[in-house]
């Protein structure tokens, strides 16, 4: 709870951090990165707003001055991130969500969720939203620690096929049927 | 017209037979998607939205306004029992309510977060309505310069104040702002952060984006770093719902939390993180002896205060809503979409062309909240047994669901992959402690800033002073000032002072007492998934 409290800002912040933090996350990389990727956002968006055309509008603003003024405060923000990350200032994990350790990191589960979820969106035209969602969920949920592969995967298709006809035939919004157009 | 008169016309418009049946199926299913973990309500609005896409305007907003407590109440249930409060609003009740559950007073703490979330919710709700009317009688006045400084207050409000760190919050704003950039410049036609997709020309779609962030990351998060893929849900078989003691010790509360909730809501204060944390450390203040040694352990009034301030503060962010069309929470966002959806900006005018719909939008708001007392008080064993759905099916389930509402916005793929880049997006916030609340009204608010600052200037032919030119930008941005400093001032002056307890100091007790307890009984529960 002490990561979500709002009143303390920076200065309580820190004098936490400096007890719990080390111990659950010693590794300063990842958030290295992470501020590295915030400044070349900001980057990005400069750079994109410098090549926009000069407006004739009244103010002289066109396309392209906010986008700076906005990459310009985010490369900012991103470049305080790093200085604060390099002096040992690092995030506290979202703690709104209950039973979790972010020191231990689940690989193959994060891969195999993450996967399935793209898999979906490759497959979903090609074969169907009740298989391409079928599968996702399957997926998923072995990912979470489902271990009951039958039920499983019973769930996953009537979960799916009540969707597919919730959306086509109750609510008229259009799902495709992929490979099973025709039979469903 | 004014507050009573709109109030009761909106009563007229929402007393027909279908639409109270679409605030009764709003109010259930808000609950029922609500009370699931994870799950607040910003996500069981953006989740619900395509199944409004066929609807008529109005009876999809009364169904929102059921949606939009429901899982409010929902969500309240579920952090009591099960301690994943899923939204920031809910964390400080989180931690006397599972206290409470956990020694076998859970009924109790249920009972007064559904009474409390009633009567702040009604009060409140009346309140919208009373100061709607008058704020838009100020901001029909308002030029684009007042405007920018309003969305420059509920800015940097929201990005500094929500979550621990300043700094993560304003960079979620940032990111926020950015992501709202991408797409086809409104007034010269330029595409701007496209990178030559032709996808990205309508720019991110909103619902996408907030489904990613908050279900898509949620799911990501859980599965990389769960360490049970059991919850422990307290029970409340056969429990007592409360005494006459207990509503003496919540009805204070109740009120207090109103007080506290309702203008922090209205004035754009950052999220309900603040008001919750107000009300807590008040009840603990207010209380006397033993009660005192109570908090932290599953004291009533640290239940009742936060929940009420919880529910007012919702009520409340509906006034810069409506009048205005600022969104000061991402539950705001979400609702500011919606009426995008239909083509409508709220705002001064929508109060005047679309009265119809806004008061009837108000009323059924407070005939939802009834609905959601009875469905709450002697159905909450219903609602209980939601959370017995196993985790993997949950969060397969949330999944699924996501990644159909990106594919239902326009029917393509191209949504869902994008769905799942900004669910990584959230994974990454979450992980590293930056707030989500921020990106959302970042993107969301950050177009119409940009064409309000660009209004302001085009009339001033570019003399930028004209965006302090007003006596009311004037004062906005003092108060701004005022509001950003003063807690750094308050904290140094309170240091000096180190001898007295400050309301700072008993907050983060509570918290590193909770840290360690959850920490402790994390490791009990240790079990590979």
């Amino acid at each position: 709870m002490t990561t979500d409290t709002p009143l303390a800002s920076e200065p309580v912040a820190s004098a936490t951090a400096s007890g719990a933090s080390p111990v659950r996350s010693p590794r300063r990389w990842p958030e290295l990165l992470l501020a590295a990727a915030v400044i070349a956002i900001g980057a990005i968006t400069i750079i994109d707003g410098m090549g926009q055309p000069v407006s004739r509008s009244a103010s002289g603003l066109g396309a392209g001055q906010f986008p700076i003024i906005v990459g310009t405060v985010t490369a900012a923000l991103g470049a305080v991130l790093l200085v604060q990350v390099l002096r040992g200032r690092l995030g506290h994990p979202d703690a709104a969500e209950g039973d979790l350790d972010v020191a231990t990191l689940h690989w193959w589960q994060l891969a195999l969720s993450a996967g399935a979820m793209v898999g979906f969106a490759l497959t979903v035209d090609v074969l169907g939203y009740p298989i391409a969602a079928a599968l996702t969920f399957f997926a998923v949920a072995v990912a979470t620690g489902a271990r009951r592969w039958l039920v499983t995967s019973a769930i996953a298709v009537v979960l799916s096929l009540g969707i597919f006809y919730l959306f086509t035939l109750a609510l008229r919004i259009q799902l495709p049927a992929g490979v099973l157009t025709g039979i469903l | 017209m004014e507050g009573l008169e709109g109030l009761l016309h909106g009563f007229s418009v929402a007393f027909t037979l279908q639409n109270l049946l679409f605030a009764l199926l709003g109010a259930f299913v808000g609950t029922m998607i609500g009370v699931l973990p994870g799950i607040g309500p910003a996500l069981t609005i953006a989740l619900l939205l395509p199944m409004t896409y066929g609807m008529p305007v109005a009876s999809a907003f009364i169904l929102f306004a059921g949606i939009y407590y429901g899982a409010m109440y929902g969500g309240s249930t579920t952090s009591i029992l099960l301690k994943t409060p899923g939204e920031s609003g809910s964390i400080v009740a989180a931690i006397d309510g599972n206290a409470m559950a956990r020694v076998g007073r859970g009924a109790a703490a249920l009972a007064t977060a559904a009474i409390g979330s009633f009567i702040a919710g009604t009060i409140a709700t009346v309140l919208v309505a009373m100061f709607a009317p008058a704020i838009v009688d100020v901001a029909v006045q308002l030029g684009a310069a007042d405007y920018f400084a309003l969305m420059v207050v509920a800015f940097l409000t929201v990005g500094a104040l929500v979550g621990g760190s300043p700094l993560r919050g304003l960079i979620s704003l940032a990111l926020g702002l950015t992501i709202g950039l991408v797409g086809i410049d409104f007034q010269s036609g330029q595409d701007r952060l496209t990178f030559g997709m032709p996808r990205l020309l309508d720019g991110i779609d909103t619902v996408v984006l907030i489904v990613a962030l908050f279900a898509i990351g949620e799911v990501l998060y859980v599965v990389a770093h769960q360490t049970s893929s059991k919850y422990a849900v307290a029970s409340i078989k056969g429990q007592k719902w409360m005494t006459g003691a207990d509503f003496r010790r919540s009805w204070k509360p109740w009120l207090r939390g109103t007080a506290i909730g309702f203008p922090l809501g209205v004035i754009p204060a950052g999220g309900s993180e603040i008001p919750t944390f107000l009300s807590y450390s008040l009840e603990k203040k207010l209380a006397k002896g033993a009660r005192k040694q109570e908090f932290g352990k599953g004291a009533i009034e640290g239940v009742a205060g936060p929940e009420a301030a919880n529910n007012a503060n919702a009520a409340g962010t509906m006034v810069p809503l409506l009048t205005l069309g600022i969104p000061t929470s991402a539950t705001a966002a979400i609702i500011l979409v919606a009426f995008q959806q239909y083509g409508l900006q709220p705002g001064p005018a929508l109060l005047a062309n679309e009265a119809d719909l806004v008061w009837g939008l108000i009323a059924s708001l407070l005939i939802g909240n009834l609905m959601l007392l009875i469905l709450n008080l002697p159905f909450v064993g219903v609602w209980v047994k939601l959370l017995k759905i196993p985790k993997p099916y949950l969060f397969a389930g949330i999944a699924t669901f996501a990644l159909l509402g990106a594919y239902a916005v326009n029917g393509a793929s191209f949504d869902v992959l994008l769905l799942i880049a900004f669910g990584v997006v959230g994974y990454l916030l979450r992980r590293f402690g930056f707030p989500i609340a921020p990106v959302v009204v970042g993107a969301i608010l950050g177009p119409l800033a940009e064409l309000q600052l660009r209004r302001a200037l085009d009339i001033s032919a570019g003399d930028p002073l004209t965006l302090v030119s007003s006596p009311f930008s004037v004062i906005v941005y003092i108060t701004l000032a005022l509001v950003l400093l003063l807690p750094g001032l308050i904290r140094r002056l309170n240091k000096r002072r180190l001898s007295r307890t400050t309301m700072l100091d008993t907050v983060q007790v509570d918290g590193e007492r909770d840290l360690e307890s959850s920490a402790t009984a994390q490791n009990r529960t240790k079990e590979t998934p």
